[in-house]
């Protein structure tokens, strides 16, 4: 595997980074806002899972492959199940939050939020 | 022009952070190069001990509980707060569902979506299911297979009837569910402690890998999980609905 192949998911997940919280820096909408969040988010699975990768390694179940074949390591697997299962608790939490938003002060755009009150 | 200083900020910001983090990747080891010894050993754990041929599940409801644990109950909390945030408020009232939006009447489902919604309906929840019950012998488990049971019962609202799909699954039957696969998830944990002193111990007997009944406690607590995430889900999800549907006001 050459170099930039060899890097390719960490620089994948580096560009998610950056490009979701891009967007949540100049974003005028709050569900544009959240799903930025997400895409930011998402940068998170790639690094683990590339964290975890191993040459030739098959995903690490022994159902119709024979015991002992190298698998891929299974702990940064369970670490991404975790991470999309809490990430999905809080995208929920976060468009509720933007629900009452919405009704309680008619927009929502985040910069023309002034203020709290309530 | 604030806007723009803000950007201008935030900018600088990307840079040092992203310039960092292109830096800090100069050094890691190329990704096919290296695996963690910790993360092989758990495999040959997971088959010659626990008898699981899915390693992740071997992982994620045996080897490392003490996460899961926190992750169902993450899971609760959020579904619980979902719940709490879209509340009734004091200038609230709750209504029968009807077709129309404010004063003017929304269009139907249409028969196509109708048609394919319920004719998913059962094939979803099966597969759901099966996905939870056969989390240790193939890919899935109680997570994977409970989003799609709950997805089921999404689809029952696609099909255009949310009435039925309040009745199919009310909430106090989710709310039940949920209770009662968090708490139980604890409660098979704890057990451990009783029968070999430690928190989380797959106490069962471990069986032959592959077949239906195997690896110990690790079936049983991708049930458990299976039945909070469902509930979770659709929980959620129904609560949104309810939200949008039945809940009306003027709060500002």
């Amino acid at each position: 595997m050459t170099a930039v192949a060899g890097a390719l998911p960490y620089v994948v997940a580096a560009f998610l980074l950056c490009a979701g919280w891009y967007g949540m820096a100049t974003s005028r909408n709050l569900l544009h806002l959240v799903t930025c969040l997400s895409v930011l988010h998402s940068s998170t699975y790639l690094l683990l899972l590339g964290v975890g990768y191993r040459a030739e390694g098959t995903a690490p179940i022994y159902d119709d492959v024979p015991v002992g074949t190298p698998g891929v390591d299974p702990v940064v697997q369970a670490l991404a199940v975790t991470d999309i299962v809490v990430g999905a608790a809080v995208l929920a939490l976060l468009l509720a939050l933007v629900m009452q938003v919405h009704k309680r002060h008619g927009t929502i755009d985040p910069q023309a939020l002034r203020g709290m009150d309530g | 022009m604030a806007e723009r200083v803000r950007i201008a900020t935030f900018l600088v910001a990307l840079g040092v952070v992203g310039g960092g983090l292109g830096w800090a990747m100069l050094d890691l080891p190329p990704v096919d190069a290296t695996a963690a010894d910790y993360g092989l050993r758990m495999i040959d754990i997971a088959v010659e001990q626990r008898q699981t041929a899915n390693a992740v599940a071997a992982v994620l409801f045996d080897l490392r509980l003490m996460d899961t644990l926190g992750e169902v109950f993450a899971l609760f909390a959020g579904a619980v707060s979902v719940q709490m945030l879209l509340r009734e408020m004091e200038q609230e009232h709750t209504t029968t569902p009807d077709d129309r939006v404010g004063d003017r009447p929304v269009a139907a489902t249409s028969d196509a979506m109708r048609i394919a919604a319920a004719r998913l309906v059962a094939p979803a929840a099966l597969i759901g299911i099966a996905i939870i019950v056969r989390g240790h012998l193939s890919v899935g488990g109680g997570f994977q297979g409970g989003v799609l049971v709950a997805a089921a019962a999404v689809l029952v609202y696609v099909a255009g009837r949310y009435r039925q799909m309040t009745r199919l699954l009310p909430h106090q039957v989710l709310d039940a569910g949920e209770t009662v696969g968090a708490a139980g998830f604890a409660g098979v944990a704890l057990v451990g402690v009783v029968v070999t002193g430690a928190l989380g111990a797959n106490y069962l007997p471990t069986g032959a890998l592959g077949s239906l009944l195997s690896a110990g406690t690790i079936p049983v607590l991708s049930v458990l999980v299976g039945l909070e995430a469902t509930a979770a889900v659709a929980l959620i999800v129904a609560e949104y609905a309810r939200q949008a549907l039945q809940v009306e006001g003027d709060v500002e």
